[in-house]
């Protein structure tokens, strides 16, 4: 339990930036997930709050105190790395007691905690299995009860689950949030899965290029990109242009020659493209006009669509471009290859930024 | 284009580990099937098997209704395209692509031809006379199919061959892959551990566990009517209601669950019997518990968490028997359920399956 706060930090590699200018603030218990892809910096940080890395500028603060100088051991912080680490010629038990023998804790205590521990992760009975005889997700969980059984009051993750099969993923993704709020933990977990960052964090920071774009809890992230980047990072989404039109105190994007309702304070005339998640479009059989209270129900037409499991991915004919929805299975919803649909929207589902008309001038430039 | 059959096949590695066990399924001429299952499910093992590689411990492998017994890996008439591109990088496109009818020893003009028609099937003709090096990701996996294209295998193998692809690349190359091996008359075994992809690319995927076949059928079959608990579980998600039998008569059963009974589908399970009836977290529709709801058909509970997931929200529901079961509902859904909030948890009965109590448990059941 321990509140975590990163003030100004930058790390150079050279000339490479890792990070540059990061604030943020974990609360003592809260779970944060670093979302970004490849390259953004979510790494990097991660190694600085461990102290396997040190800034090239700024601080770290653990409760206050300014621990950048301190070594990543005097730190207690529990690390779980993307590809498990775990001494291949130690069972899970040793692998488990590493921590506290260097610490020199007391044993029979770390023991005991353990014994908790692989109850608490599911793997009793398999405490003198070698790493090599035991599966990925099993691995993944000592790797993560030796982080923990050290007194960490801090764990931080680094894509922990990655290596990992869908299946196990999101059963652990599960476990993990569980776990780290029975023990009270802070903690970070880095991914680049956003789902797997909305499912086990009470806040994400969205990373891109070594800079946090955007910090809230998953449903302002979600409800509110800040940015194109961020929305379709997010998930898919389809991209409409058109103009904007203020009338009697409501707003439009004049797409071709629809009229979608939307929420934006642009004014009239800017050049604005809106972003609609593919969760967000509802499809509606023809015959539901009248019946059903959305704020756009637009004629479409249904091109193609594919069971991926737990949702329809339908492609859409609507004003000359293609709308991608996903409909949950076990609705029931017309969804015939061929056949005319309702595509149905509310005004607050459209996530609106402005066309810069002088980008393109500037790049020239 | 080859029918592949197999029939009891076992695979033992050492002296103890059944890699596959008992292994017999039929894959049709012209077939594209997906092997998926966790790690360690004896997938891989599988297509080793088939490819020659390694050979069956016991059991028969047949093409067209021949033993491959005696087959050389050569002369089986097969292709492999693996997760991490096995082309030569000092050599060509072209010459790549050459290599499988250069070592059968084929003339130079029917060289020419195969390569040709193997560089324009997977759309890389322009880029024939370039080294690997200088190719992108997908261009190396195309490389390798042109190779298995030349060389005139019928049958295709694949190892996770998108696994190093970015995801949307990957989908592309899934649609472009499917309509190769159609256009090409191949048969085709794909090994992936992405469900979605299987569910997309194939004729039929079959799901593996613990080196045995558990299902066999088309992506609807796996989603819709699974025909085992194990399916239920690892095709997308469900929860697992232990329950038993009152009622068998009827096209719908009726089964008690904790001090609830309610109706599922019948599948042959006699009265008396204890069962697991699995429903997926898309089927189950939450109501305020005060709402007045047309159906008896429900289980109450207590609401643990409504949890905002953009693409959908998952509400965890602890039922009477203290079991935790979770339903996937959409991000607009208009009521927000708040914690401890009674509910009830409305079951459509056609959309249920209801198997036999596994004799180990149904966690040993599931375990991967």
């Amino acid at each position: 339990m321990v509140k975590v706060e990163l003030d100004d930090i930058t790390k150079y590699y050279g000339k490479r930036r890792g990070v540059e200018n990061i604030n943020l603030s974990i609360e003592d218990g809260e779970y944060l997930a670093v979302l970004g892809p490849t390259g953004s910096g979510k790494t990097t940080t991660m190694y600085l709050v461990a102290g396997l890395l040190s800034p090239s500028k700024g601080r770290i603060l653990f409760d206050g105190e300014d621990v950048t100088k301190e070594p990543s051991e005097d730190r207690n912080v529990g690390f779980v790395f993307e590809e498990y680490n775990l001494f291949p010629r130690m069972n899970v038990e040793s692998n488990v007691l590493f921590g506290p023998t260097v610490k020199n804790l007391d044993l029979s205590e770390s023991r005991q905690i353990a014994r908790e521990m692989f109850s608490l992760i599911n793997i009793t009975g398999k405490e003198m299995n070698f790493p090599d005889e035991i599966s990925g997700g099993q691995k993944q969980r000592v790797a993560l009860a030796r982080a923990i059984v050290s007194n960490a009051n801090l764990l931080v993750m680094d894509d922990p689950l990655r290596a990992l099969d869908a299946k196990i993923r999101e059963i652990l993704q599960v476990e993990l949030r569980n776990l780290v709020k029975d023990l009270s933990l802070t903690c970070i977990h880095a991914t680049h899965d956003t789902q797997e960052a909305m499912r086990v964090a009470d806040k994400i920071a969205v990373f891109k290029d070594g800079a946090i774009v955007q910090f809230g809890t998953p449903e302002e992230v979600y409800n509110n990109p800040v940015s194109i980047y961020v929305a379709n990072f997010l998930g898919e989404t389809t991209e409409i242009e058109g103009i904007i039109l203020q009338e009697n105190n409501q707003s439009f994007l004049i797409a071709e020659d629809n009229k979608i309702e939307i929420e934006t304070e642009l004014i009239s005339g800017t050049k604005a493209v809106a972003l609609i998640p593919a969760e967000l479009v509802d499809i509606h059989s023809i015959s539901e006009r009248g019946k059903i209270t959305y704020d756009n129900n637009i004629e479409a037409k249904i091109i193609k669509t594919k069971c991926v499991g737990e949702f329809y991915d339908v492609d859409l004919i609507a004003f000359n471009q293609v709308i991608k929805a996903k409909e949950l299975i076990g609705k029931n919803v017309p969804l015939t290859e061929g056949s005319k649909v309702l595509f149905a929207t509310d005004k607050g589902d459209f996530r609106v930024f402005p066309i810069e008309e002088d980008e393109k001038d500037e790049k020239e430039i | 284009m080859p029918e592949i059959r197999l029939q009891s096949v076992t695979k033992i590695f050492g002296r103890k580990v059944e890699a596959v066990k008992d292994l017999s399924f039929i894959i049709e001429d012209g077939e594209y099937v997906s092997l998926i299952g966790p790690s360690g499910c004896g997938k891989t093992t599988t297509l080793r098997l088939l490819a020659g590689t390694i050979l069956p411990t016991q059991g028969n492998i047949y093409f067209d209704n021949k033993s491959v017994e005696n087959l050389s890996i050569r002369d089986r008439n097969i292709g492999f395209v693996f997760q991490h591109f096995a082309i030569f990088p000092h050599l060509t496109v072209w010459e790549n692509a050459a290599y499988g009818p250069r070592v059968r020893g084929r003339k130079n003009s029917e060289i020419d031809s195969l390569v040709d028609h193997a560089l324009k099937a997977v759309q890389i003709d322009d880029k024939a006379e370039l080294y690997p090096p200088s190719l992108s990701a997908p261009d190396w996996q195309k490389t390798a199919l042109a190779r298995v294209i030349a060389s005139e295998a019928k049958i295709l193998l694949l190892d996770e061959p998108l696994g190093a692809l970015d995801q949307k690349i990957r989908e592309e190359f899934q649609v472009f892959l499917r309509n190769l091996v159609k256009k090409e008359g191949l048969t085709a075994i794909h090994v992936t551990h992405d469900q979605s992809e299987a569910l997309t690319i194939s004729d039929k995927v079959a799901v593996m566990n613990k080196g045995k076949l558990v299902q066999l059928g088309t992506a609807s079959d796996l989603i819709f009517t699974p025909n085992n608990i194990f399916t239920s579980f690892f095709v997308g998600e469900s929860d697992f209601l232990e329950s038993v039998v009152l009622n068998d008569k009827e096209d719908f059963a009726e089964v008690r669950v904790g001090q609830s009974t309610i109706k599922v589908k019948n599948m042959g399970i006699s009265r008396g019997r204890r069962a697991v009836v699995a429903v997926r977290r898309e089927f189950f529709k939450v109501h305020k518990y005060e709402d007045k709801i047309k159906t008896g058909n429900f289980l109450p509970g207590v609401v643990v968490r409504d949890q905002f997931l953009g693409l959908l929200r998952r509400v965890r529901v602890k039922l009477e028997n203290q079991q935790i079961v979770e339903v996937k509902i959409h991000a607009k859904h208009p009521i927000r359920f708040k914690e401890n909030e009674k509910v009830r948890l409305v079951i459509d009965p056609s959309s249920t399956r209801c198997f036999e109590y596994p004799e180990e448990g149904v966690a040993s059941a599931l375990e991967m």
